[in-house]
């Protein structure tokens, strides 16, 4: 038994000492990034744990319950969110890879454990963990009971994420479940946000901040985070504070419950996978049918003008890889923060103009960020085959074009009926939708350079330009955003200096901000065009490299 | 005498199914499979696209439960002695599996510890089969610089570290160079000669098989639809004279090839 899981133990430390190896292809960007992880993240999480320490010592009871409510709930949604996120150091421990090895299950599943229990993620815990006993107990016997719960609440989260590892690798056969899934598992990232934005709303804007103190006792998040392990964490602290001694063996043993469930789904779960019964969805596949009426009408559209139909065609094509891409799924919260962001300009006291047109820019940039890594295209991984084929290339740059304008003009929609809900204003909706389509006009001509000047493959399962393609990957974000605000300034200048300066001209600004907006997208894509040629090669090298 | 070949109650046949059944919902994969593979045989596994070689592949390994019918290879049920069934082969999957971030020597270093080779054993055994398949030079970069070639010809030669008595390949030629498939060829025949080990391989290339098996099955809709040598094949498809296993494959089952006279725009 000892053996496999020392073995275990030596490939999770190879695999990080690999990490800050470079291999023969030029990832010193993943280095570097991982070294400034190490360097910067550890002794900045020693910081906040220290500095929560110190204000847990300074807070009565139950206001400590409260800090050590957040944090434990902040620790919990790290571990659960990290799989799916794939924000990694190391290249996963992925123990599928050792199935066909003569590991018996029960070390596969004690290693799942051990290793989850060791790394850069526990030892954070382990500070934060440690400062809070430290700075909540008030005598040395406190000490021992606190860490029988942080014992179990670790062992909790541990076998939380195990769990989410689990699940995630179960469903990798079937691509709508796994999208499905790791959007139900970044999920809790929805909370934090609408939480922040609640509390803003609620004690910024309705009045002069309330003391901290007084401040905790209004959110009461020991009360609402109760239905949270690690609100029971919380109480089971407070109720040590409070010598209460039934409710924390109550709040202990509800920990221990969960660890005990959770290792039997864990192992039940883990068996599933050892004997390969992955999970499917069954689902009636009606893509066909589409795609062959998509077909006749871009036949239909072809025998008058060519072009016509090649652009229908392409377009579809795009519009499926984007609903397919599991960018797409791992964004989905981009619109839900949007719409949350909507809602709080809507009751900030800003006139409804500046509203829409700040809400216009905004999405441009969120639809923009998302695009940046596309290659010219919304079918990233089949640029290569698109490109080996006889297709017009400014069709495949206006195809691109026109569906990220078309999400853009339907997520700047959803956030204006967001911020409707706070203020019925109809020049916000107006401003909103004119300035989206010579803001994203301009963006657009600015992603298909930056796709064509620096492109690289993007691992769209991991939302990351793995290994070689940090540097490629650096310069494309960094022009897009270097590039947005030069070029949508004189858009937002156009709209607002004209609405501020002759409000009753704001229509011939609002057109010379759309004729702008035209001229940048046509010259941008007339480079563009003229560029392709030259990238072609490059593009079509660097998909077929990671193929 | 190669480590866990004692301890098999039984030596022939190495690997044996009954009735052996995978269904996916409705879809019935492996159809009531019976197949009986002689010890120290080169074994080809043959079927179209889709027909359940890799699904029939993964349950001998152990990666993946029957739905019903039995399963044992090297004397051990597959289901009820994992364990002892995987201390006894070498495996190439599907999808190799590698750790991508590990070298070749430290992947190779991996496999013998979890087979608890010694120490000694593991560097005696990597240096050669590294010299052997053309990777020594490379032993020292990241698989994940490896073309698909050589993490296929990496993957091989962790299957073979053990010297296992049953080597199970998936596609063991796909993506690999001419020189580095005759290497591959040459050890795998020497192995089968020399150390009577039996080899399961499932592959497309019906000239491979034809040139290296001793014995072939032929499955079509996850049913056995013939076995034995290819003289036993041709009496099996009732073909006379010199007929090529592609002929008798494609008879077999039953396959319309199309002639290309439906494609009138070429």
């Amino acid at each position: 038994m000892g053996h496999e899981l020392r073995t275990l133990l030596w490939l999770q430390g190879r695999l990080l000492r690999n990490s800050l190896r470079r291999g023969t292809a030029q990832d010193t960007g993943r280095v570097v990034g991982v070294l400034l992880l190490g360097l910067l993240l550890v002794p900045g999480l020693l910081v906040i744990a220290v500095i929560m320490g110190v204000g847990l010592r300074l807070t009565d009871a139950v206001g400590g319950g409260h800090i050590l409510a957040l944090a434990f709930s902040f620790l919990l949604l790290i571990w659960l969110t990290t799989p799916a996120s794939h924000q990694q150091i190391t290249e996963p421990l992925d123990l599928t890879r050792l199935f066909h090895l003569p590991v018996a299950f029960r070390h596969l599943v004690l290693g799942s454990l051990l290793l989850n229990s060791i790394g850069l993620a526990a030892l954070s815990t382990g500070f934060f963990l440690l400062a809070a006993i430290l700075g909540y107990m008030r005598t040395a016997w406190q000490m021992v009971p606190m860490t029988v719960s942080v014992l179990l609440f670790f062992g909790v989260v541990v076998v939380l994420k195990a769990i989410v590892d689990d699940v995630l690798a179960l469903a990798a056969a079937d691509r709508r479940l796994r999208l499905l899934i790791v959007v139900i598992s970044l999920a809790p990232v929805l909370l934090i946000i609408y939480g922040q934005l609640w509390f803003q709303v609620g004690f910024f804007l309705d009045g002069p901040p309330p003391e901290p103190q007084a401040l905790l006792r209004q959110v009461d998040l020991l009360r609402w985070l109760s239905w949270l392990p690690s609100g029971w964490l919380a109480q089971a602290f407070v109720a040590l504070r409070q010598n209460a001694w039934e409710a924390w063996l109550g709040w202990t043993m509800a920990l221990a419950a969960v660890l005990v469930t959770g290792l039997g789904l864990h192992v039940r779960l883990m068996r599933q996978l050892f004997f390969g019964d992955l999970w499917r969805l069954a689902v009636r596949r009606r893509a066909a049918v589409r795609q062959t009426r998509i077909g006749g009408w871009a036949s239909a559209l072809g025998r008058r003008r060519p072009w016509l139909g090649d652009l229908l065609m392409l377009l579809y094509k795009d519009w499926l890889n984007f609903v397919r891409s599991p960018m797409t799924a791992r964004l989905f919260f981009l619109p839900v923060m949007l719409c949350l962001v909507a809602y709080f300009f809507g009751r900030l006291p800003l006139p409804g103009w500046g509203i829409g047109l700040g809400l216009a820019g905004l999405t441009a940039f969120f639809v923009t960020l998302m695009a940046h890594n596309q290659l010219c295209t919304y079918d990233h991984i089949g640029i290569a085959a698109l490109l080996l084929s006889p297709v017009p290339r400014p069709l495949i740059l206006l195809s691109y074009g026109l569906l990220n304008l078309a999400v853009a003009v339907v997520l700047v929609l959803a956030a204006v009926l967001a911020a409707w809900l706070a203020r019925r204003d109809a020049v916000l909706l107006g401003y909103a939708l004119s300035a989206i389509v010579p803001l994203q006009l301009v963006c657009n001509g600015l992603t298909h350079l930056t796709g064509l000047i620096f492109p690289y493959y993007m691992d769209l399962e991991r939302g990351q330009a793995p290994l070689n393609e940090a540097k490629a990957s650096f310069f494309t974000v960094f022009s897009a955003i270097l590039g947005m605000p030069l070029l949508t300034a004189p858009v937002m200048l156009l709209m607002g200096l004209g609405r501020l300066l002759a409000p009753g001209w704001w229509s011939v600004f609002l057109l010379l901000a759309l004729v702008y907006g035209v001229a940048v997208y046509g010259l941008l894509f007339k480079v563009a065009v003229w560029l392709f040629p030259a990238r072609e090669e490059s593009l079509v090298e660097i998909m077929l490299a990671r193929r | 005498m190669r480590p866990g070949t004692s301890a098999c109650p039984t030596m022939t046949p190495i690997i044996q199914t009954y009735g052996l059944v995978k269904t996916f919902g409705t879809l019935v994969a492996v159809d009531h499979l019976d197949l009986a593979v002689s010890a120290g045989v080169m074994f080809g596994f043959l079927g179209p696209n889709g027909a359940g070689k890799t699904t029939t592949l993964k349950m001998l390994t152990g990666l993946m439960r029957p739905t019903a019918g039995t399963a044992l290879v090297a004397g051990y049920d597959v289901v009820r002695k994992p364990l002892e069934v995987k201390r006894r082969i070498g495996v190439v999957p599907e999808n190799l599996g590698l750790y991508e971030r590990l070298t070749a020597d430290e992947y190779l270093e991996l496999v013998g510890r979890l087979h608890r080779l010694d120490e000694a054993t593991i560097a005696r055994r990597r240096d050669r089969l590294l010299e052997r398949l053309d990777l020594a030079d490379r032993r020292h970069d990241l698989a994940v610089d490896y073309s698909a070639g050589m993490k296929k010809k990496l993957v091989l030669a962790a299957a073979l570290l053990p010297n296992p008595p049953v080597l199970f390949l998936d596609e063991p030629f796909e993506g690999v160079d001419a020189i580095s498939a005759r290497a591959i060829k040459d050890l795998l025949l020497s192995l089968v000669r020399q150390q009577k080990t039996t080899v399961f391989f499932s592959t497309h290339i019906m000239e491979l098989v034809e040139k290296l098996c001793d014995e072939v099955a032929i499955i079509d809709h996850g049913r056995l639809i013939a076995q034995g040598n290819l003289e036993a094949l041709r009496h099996q498809a009732a073909i006379h004279g010199q007929a090529s296993l592609e002929e008798v494959f494609l008879r077999l089952v039953r396959a319309e090839v199309n002639q290309g006279d439906h494609l009138d725009w070429l």
